[in-house]
């Protein structure tokens, strides 16, 4: 039944495709889809055409993809649901491919990629956030050179990532990765608790003094009841502690070299950063054992009691909404609200922010692989806008219909139930659901954020405000570097206990503290790298 | 002395020379049950083997073992030259340390104890109840433990502050924090640890224990003088097996209790080699390390047999 | 036994301190299962200390209301039980002639294994070899390559030198048994307490391993459990995973099914060790010598 059900759409995808898109939202059940895309998102007709183009004739090739084991109840499974079947029927029996999948842990996704490589059993595209590995396996000889393959099979991807993002990459001038297209750069999402200002009389902070004072009306007033009230709640982690937005905030005017190649503590003004930082903890503003937390539980359990101010989160997960903070906090204080708030500014009256490149993971193709062709061929196919959309949102009447120019989720829970977080984990060339145009995306993306749409809204533009793409946490050079290959893991380490004896050391002993750490950091790998980023900006700035 | 040997010895004209087809012939029997037992270790131990001369590559995972270029004891060097390396070294053998004197009496103690019980039903009870600490995962433990002894969180300080003394820096002063990992470590293994000795306790011949009580020796004595000399061999087994780990020590216990402001002394070995070979890619000094704590542990692991057989055991070798 | 004032006191400081150990080791499991049947809120809040708070299944129907994680328990139970049988087996084949000083080229063969113990290839040359014999994917990569702990056939041998008289061995062979026989029909039963032992160390050891079944299994049909289990739990969970791939609030499990990964890991000790037990008995000389 199944397979017949699979056929028909196969038929009317292709028949709907071939007549040209209406772009009206005409429904007969299931077998329409495609097509039905919102206005500004014209679909390609010559779609059809390129893949007819490239037809090939003779053997059946096989191309193996590497799938993200997210280990969570809603992915489907991984190889055997309806999505990998219908992107079979799709692009596999088109094009004369087998598709086939490797699930791949999430959690062990390095380790297990290197084992595969070393072994040649890897899938003939691979994928990973770490630039590390990728450096590494490029270093190694251990990529396919995908020029040729993308002038070839790749038109949709120039078109669809473009000449920027496809640029990066390139490494040496040859394309070894393919960049995910990334939809949201933005990180940081700071929040405020809106009832405790209210009731407070205080105004939200857009100054580094006026959030000093109100992290200090907090604390004298203590909103939060019996003395538990934590004005600015922390974790162990480099998002929490300000490292991505408050420390960037201090930093002054610098060169060109400086930003590219000095590491942040001897940028001029980052010392200021820290110092800020020490005297609120001093001064009981910040979770006091904030350097044990490391799972963050405490901060979870404190905010989900109420007791917490000021938090610093991304953006996406806004309070840490993922770990169930937002539904325990309204089931125990119904009357929190946290508002986005941005306190810190710099100089210039900017608030900068990391932001990120934009692209997400990196895929590549092992040098092994016999299919790179037609992996390249696959990934084109995949970004092209109605197939993207289907498999983002599933086919209109079944999965979604249209509301105000957007697809909003029906409640559909059948065979064809799409993956965890709309596809996202099929979607390896996208990160982020694209609903034509990035206000539509944005609301789009909203939604799951229900009820708190607008919040989330403001706080996602605001999170992109003077965001800076920071070569020094994203890889700035599209060159294996190595001594950050070698020292990077000790140096980030390195960086959380720099931030935990600086936030927490007597403000007598500060700059003492701070020179002798630095001067650690230096000797732990951090001159090295200095001089290796030095060597390769002034080689790239001579062309 | 055997059957087999008694009969050698008896027989009229055995031949002088004892070639190895004699030895065969004779235990053949258990030749044949050595067998693949050893056909297991020569493939799956021998087999991958030559890895360890990653330890001497430039290892590239393409181009496999055999191709990487050699590098000699480049990366030892590497390795010796950090000074990290040898703060890591310091802790896995203080850690290791320690622990050995608690963590391993503690089992012995634990069954002793338990053999002692007079009630039955309390004897199965605790038996099953104290191992369970070796199921919950050190992540688990570890945020069992940060939410009793934190300093300020912490409800055993808050404990004691109700009661007008101030906070015991358990996890969070490097002393404390040495005493806490052991104490820990001691209540996640001692109940599991008991079940070996117990085994070996059920083998005693009852008949010792009677001939002890005729002689009037008191329930201590006993233990003195028939329970501990009849699992000396496992306790010096144990212990020769113990001390052979003492460069090694475990990832999750250290990496889990530890935290930043201790990272002086929880920085142990395993996590060093994690941060620095695994999380790197840097197979080759990872090897290396461990090739390191390979080569010192066979050394201890030699001499401490060696001492015990000395002092009259069998040791294991 | 004569109860005297010293005989109380003996008595009420041991219990006492067994009492302590019980207690120390029993509240933390509680607390453990207690988290595992609350609701999430209140696990998220800290709410939860040696009861349930807001009684709640869902982390249980997550470990086992899918059906791929009954199906995966049925193959971990295989599995185990195949494991533990062959790991004994091998081992007992290897430690009793390793224990007889008789053997030319014993300590040939203690040395091979002791050194076994402390040089290793290594993840990946492990990995090719497992490869390269066709076992990737299979349930025997996950039982070959562990089939004999040194450790415990140390232990064995150990205790084969020691707790088996050689009288009773001698006997045997005078009526005609060989090796063989010696060991099956005589030394066997007389060991079955430490064969208990160690076949418990083998069982939980493979129940709760899974680190061995990431690189040797791609199939998620043939996950043991607890990988399944450490999936849920870490592939969603880690700060790190959070911050590069700006994941957009997928809810992550929380402490309860953590909770309730433990329970299950327990569960075949829970299971296995009254019925164990009974091995642990004494009385291991009656009848066995011959006047």
């Amino acid at each position: 039944m199944r397979k017949i059900l699979a056929s028909l759409l196969a038929v009317s995808a292709g028949l709907s495709v071939l007549s040209g898109c209406s772009g009206s939202s005409s429904s007969s059940g299931p077998a329409s889809q495609s097509g039905s895309a919102p206005a500004s998102n014209a679909p390609s007709d010559s779609a059809p055409a390129s893949q007819a183009e490239n037809k090939p004739s003779g053997e059946r090739k096989t191309l193996t993809v590497e799938m993200f084991d997210l280990g969570s109840d809603s992915q489907q499974p991984i190889g055997k649901s309806y999505w990998y079947d219908w992107m079979q029927e799709q692009f596999g029996d088109p094009n004369n491919i087998d598709l086939e999948w490797m699930a791949i842990p999430r959690a062990e996704e390095v380790t297990k990629l290197n084992i595969l490589m070393s072994s040649g059993d890897a899938p003939d595209i691979i994928y990973s956030y770490e630039i590390s590995l990728v450096n590494n396996y490029i270093k190694q000889g251990g990529l396919a050179d995908l020029t040729e393959a993308v002038e070839k099979n790749g038109q949709h991807l120039k078109t669809f990532l473009g000449e920027e993002t496809l640029a990066y990459g390139q490494f040496g001038g040859k394309q070894y990765v393919i960049p995910q297209k990334r939809l949201f750069n933005g990180i940081v999402g700071s929040q405020i608790r809106k009832d405790w200002l209210d009731q407070l009389g205080l105004a939200v902070p857009t100054t580094h003094e006026e959030f000093h004072s109100v992290l200090k009306a907090f604390q004298e007033k203590d909103p939060a009841g019996g003395g538990k009230t934590i004005p600015w709640g922390m974790a162990l982690n480099d998002m929490s502690m300000g490292y991505f937005s408050m420390q960037y905030a201090f930093k002054e005017a610098m060169t060109e070299e400086q930003f590219y190649t000095d590491n942040p503590w001897v940028q001029p003004g980052y010392r200021e950063g820290i110092r800020f930082a020490n005297t609120l903890f001093n001064e009981g503003l910040i979770s006091s054992e904030f350097s044990l937390d490391k799972d963050s539980s405490q901060l979870k359990a404190a905010i989900s009691n109420g007791q917490v101010g000021f938090v610093i989160c991304n953006v996406g997960d806004y309070h840490l909404k993922s770990q169930g903070v937002v539904a325990a906090l309204n089931q125990n204080i119904p009357e929190a609200e946290y508002v986005p708030c941005d306190p810190f500014e710099n100089y210039e009256g900017k608030h900068p922010k990391l932001k990120y490149y934009p692209y997400g993971h990196y895929l590549m193709v092992p040098a092994a692989s016999k299919v790179p062709e037609e992996a390249v061929l696959f990934l084109d196919w995949m970004c092209q806008d109605d197939v993207l959309f289907t498999l983002s949102s599933g086919f209109e009447g079944v999965h979604y219909e249209i509301k105000d120019g957007i697809p909003v989720d029906l409640d559909y829970n059948g065979d064809q139930k799409l993956s965890s977080d709309h596809n996202n984990d099929i979607r390896i060339i996208i990160n982020g659901r694209d609903a034509g145009g990035f206000d539509a995306s944005l609301k789009l993306r909203s939604e799951s954020a229900s009820p708190y749409q607008d919040f989330f809204i403001e706080s996602y533009k605001m999170s992109e405000v003077d965001g800076i793409v920071d070569p020094w946490y994203f890889n700035g050079f599209q060159e294996p570097i190595e001594a950050e290959a070698k020292y990077t893991k000790t140096l980030n380490d390195k960086r959380t206990e720099m931030f935990v004896r600086l936030y927490m050391c007597d403000p007598a002993q500060f700059d003492a503290t701070y020179d002798a750490l630095v001067q650690e950091y230096m000797e732990a790998g951090g001159t090295e790298v200095m001089n290796a980023r030095k060597e390769v900006f002034q080689r790239t700035m001579a062309k | 002395m055997s059957a087999s040997d008694a009969r050698q010895m008896q027989g009229p004209e055995k031949p002088r020379k004892k070639n190895i087809f004699f030895y065969l012939r004779r235990d053949k029997y258990l030749y044949l049950l050595l067998l693949p037992p050893m056909v297991y270790f020569l493939i799956f131990k021998y087999g991958p083997m030559y890895g360890i001369t990653v330890a001497f590559k430039e290892y590239n995972i393409f181009k496999g073992i055999g191709a990487s270029e050699w590098v000699g004891l480049e990366y030892f060097r590497e390795v010796f030259r950090m000074k990290e390396f040898y703060r890591v070294l310091r802790n896995t053998l203080l850690l290791n340390g320690v622990d050995l004197l608690f963590s391993f009496p503690a089992p012995i103690l634990l069954a002793l104890l338990l053999t002692e019980l007079n009630s039955k039903w309390f004897k199965r009870l605790s038996q099953t109840v104290l191992y369970l600490p070796h199921f919950i995962s050190w992540v688990v433990i570890g945020g069992i433990m940060y939410q009793l002894l934190s300093p300020d969180s912490g409800y055993v300080n808050i404990l004691i502050r109700a009661l007008g003394g101030s906070s015991v820096p358990f996890l969070t002063e490097r002393v404390h924090w040495v005493a806490s990992y052991v104490l820990i470590g001691v209540w996640q293994s001692m109940g599991w640890g008991s079940i070996l000795y117990l085994a070996s306790i059920t083998n005693i011949p009852p008949e010792l224990y009677e001939a002890a009580m005729i002689d009037g020796a008191s329930r201590l004595q006993q233990i003195r003088h028939v329970t501990l000399p009849c699992i000396r061999p496992t306790i010096v087994t144990m212990l020769i097996l113990n001390v052979g780990k003492m460069m090694t020590i475990g990832f999750e216990r250290p990496y889990t209790i530890g935290n930043t402001l201790v990272r002086e002394v929880s920085d142990v070995i395993s996590t060093f080699v994690y941060r620095v070979g695994l999380q790197s890619s840097n197979y080759s000094l990872a090897t290396a390390v461990g090739l390191f704590q390979s080569v010192i542990g066979l050394v201890l692991i030699l001499s401490t047999n060696y001492i015990s057989q000395k002092l009259g055991d069998d040791g294991i070798w | 036994m004569k109860k005297t004032a010293s005989w109380y006191l003996k008595n009420t400081i041991l219990y006492g301190v067994m009492v302590i150990l019980i207690l120390a080791c029993l509240l933390p499991f509680i607390h453990v299962v207690a988290l595992s049947f609350s609701s999430n809120r209140a696990v998220t809040s800290r709410e939860v200390f040696l009861w349930p708070v807001e009684w709640n299944l869902s982390a249980y129907r997550q470990v086992m209301g899918d059906a791929s994680m009954v199906r995966s328990l049925w193959f971990t139970i295989l599995l185990t039980v195949l494991y533990t049988v062959i790991c004994m087996a091998m081992t007992i084949m290897a430690a009793y002639p390793l224990s007889k000083s008789r053997l030319k080229g014993r300590r040939l063969f203690m040395g091979l294994i002791i050194f076994t113990m402390y040089f290793s290839g290594g993840m990946i040359p492990d990995y090719l070899l497992v490869s390269g014999l066709g076992l990737v994917n299979s349930i025997w990569a996950l039982i070959l390559p562990g089939a004999v702990n040194a450790f415990n056939l140390i232990i064995l041998r150990t205790y084969f030198m020691n707790s088996v008289p050689g009288e009773l061995e001698e006997s045997a062979s005078l009526d005609g048994l060989n090796d063989i026989g010696i060991l099956i029909r005589i030394v066997l039963p007389l060991s079955l307490p430490i064969i208990a032992t160690l076949s418990l160390f083998y069982a939980v050891n493979r129940w709760n391993g899974f680190q061995d079944a990431v690189f040797y299994i791609n199939d998620q049909a043939k996950y043991p459990l607890p990988l399944k289990i450490y999936n849920i739990i870490f592939n969603n969970s880690r700060p790190e995973l959070l911050m590069t791939s700006g994941a957009d609030a997928t809810p992550v499990p929380g402490d309860g099914l953590k909770g309730a990964s433990i329970v299950f890991s327990t569960l075949p000790i829970l299971v296995l060790y009254p019925w164990l037990q009974k091995y642990f008995v004494s009385g291991v000389m009656v009848g066995a010598v011959k006047a």
